[in-house]
């Protein structure tokens, strides 16, 4: 997908757990997990103003845009 | 819901057994006058009988039923035929009917291959179909409606019905043309369209399945992608 979840970076940087962060903004572990590990179809406006505020930081930190490359054979 | 829901697949089943029991029963009535109109027969009658049986010898001979349409309707006054409430011979016009064609020789073994593969193919096919269906409402019975196998299901159950469409329409236009080759009526056609209008509906209802399995199949994308939404 080309939209790159890097909220596992932002955590290391802020050195907070998994845990600690979803109880901070009200989201069970499991969601935030598959969040982390880039399954998510959709996040909503109000959760990543959520996770900004926890981690302090700008949603362009924690979401990447990379171009696919199509691969000619 | 659940009570309309078992009246629903009642009513189909019974539907599907009428349809096997249509076909035994017509074959019954038939082998029932046979039988009263040999008990019947004098030994003259009986050694006549094994003459005019020949003709369904398809060991000797090319057998076929098609179907035929008058084209000339105007001229085809010969068909007469006792009305047996009256006792009279009575002009008919048949405008479509169902026949028997002997023709000199027997149907070549290539003919008769593709006849028995295609209705073994069938066979298979309507288990396959049934089998899906049950399998589809065993699983609806257990509230497990909208699931990645119901749609395999349905979109099995819909491949299933049009094959079956496909393999019933291609053993009638392969009598078809057999029956051409061997018989050409005079002011009658072959009706090579009532093998297609004959067996439309499943094809109809093939094509209802997997329209239904595509539903299931979205409604499924849409509520992973809300599951998935954080």
């Amino acid at each position: 997908m080309p939209i790159i979840v890097n909220l596992d970076v932002m955590m290391a940087r802020r050195k907070i757990s998994l845990g600690d962060l979803a109880a901070k903004i009200d989201l069970t572990p499991a969601n935030l997990s598959i969040l982390k590990t880039g399954k998510a179809k959709a996040v909503r406006f109000s959760t990543l103003e959520a996770i900004c505020n926890a981690l302090d930081c700008q949603p362009g930190d924690i979401l990447e845009y990379r171009k696919e490359v199509k691969q000619e054979a | 819901m659940k009570k309309k829901f078992n009246i629903l697949c009642v009513t189909m089943f019974a539907v599907i057994i009428l349809y096997i029991a249509g076909g035994f029963t017509y074959s019954g009535v038939i082998a029932y006058h046979m039988i009263k109109q040999a008990a019947g027969m004098t030994v003259t009658d009986k050694e006549k009988l094994k003459n005019d049986i020949e003709i369904f010898d398809n060991t000797k001979y090319t057998l076929c039923t098609v179907s035929m349409i008058p084209y000339n309707i105007f001229g085809n006054k010969e068909t007469t035929i006792e009305n047996t409430l009256t006792g009279e011979q009575t002009q008919i016009m048949p405008v479509k009917s169902m026949i028997f064609v002997k023709g000199a020789n027997k149907t070549s073994w290539a003919t008769d291959t593709a006849m028995t593969a295609t209705g073994l193919i069938v066979l298979v096919a309507d288990i396959f179909f049934l089998c899906s269906l049950i399998m589809f409402i065993r699983n609806v019975r257990r509230h497990e409606i909208f699931e990645w196998k119901n749609v395999k299901l349905l979109r099995r159950m819909g491949t299933a019905l049009i094959a079956i469409f496909i393999l019933s329409v291609m053993t009638e236009w392969i009598l078809c043309a057999v029956a051409s080759g061997i018989f050409a009526p005079k002011g009658y056609l072959i009706d090579w369209f009532t093998p297609v209008s004959e067996n439309i509906l499943l094809l109809g209802t093939g094509i209802a399945a997997m329209i239904m399995g595509e539903v299931f199949s979205c409604g499924l994308q849409m509520r992973e992608e809300q599951e998935l939404t954080i």
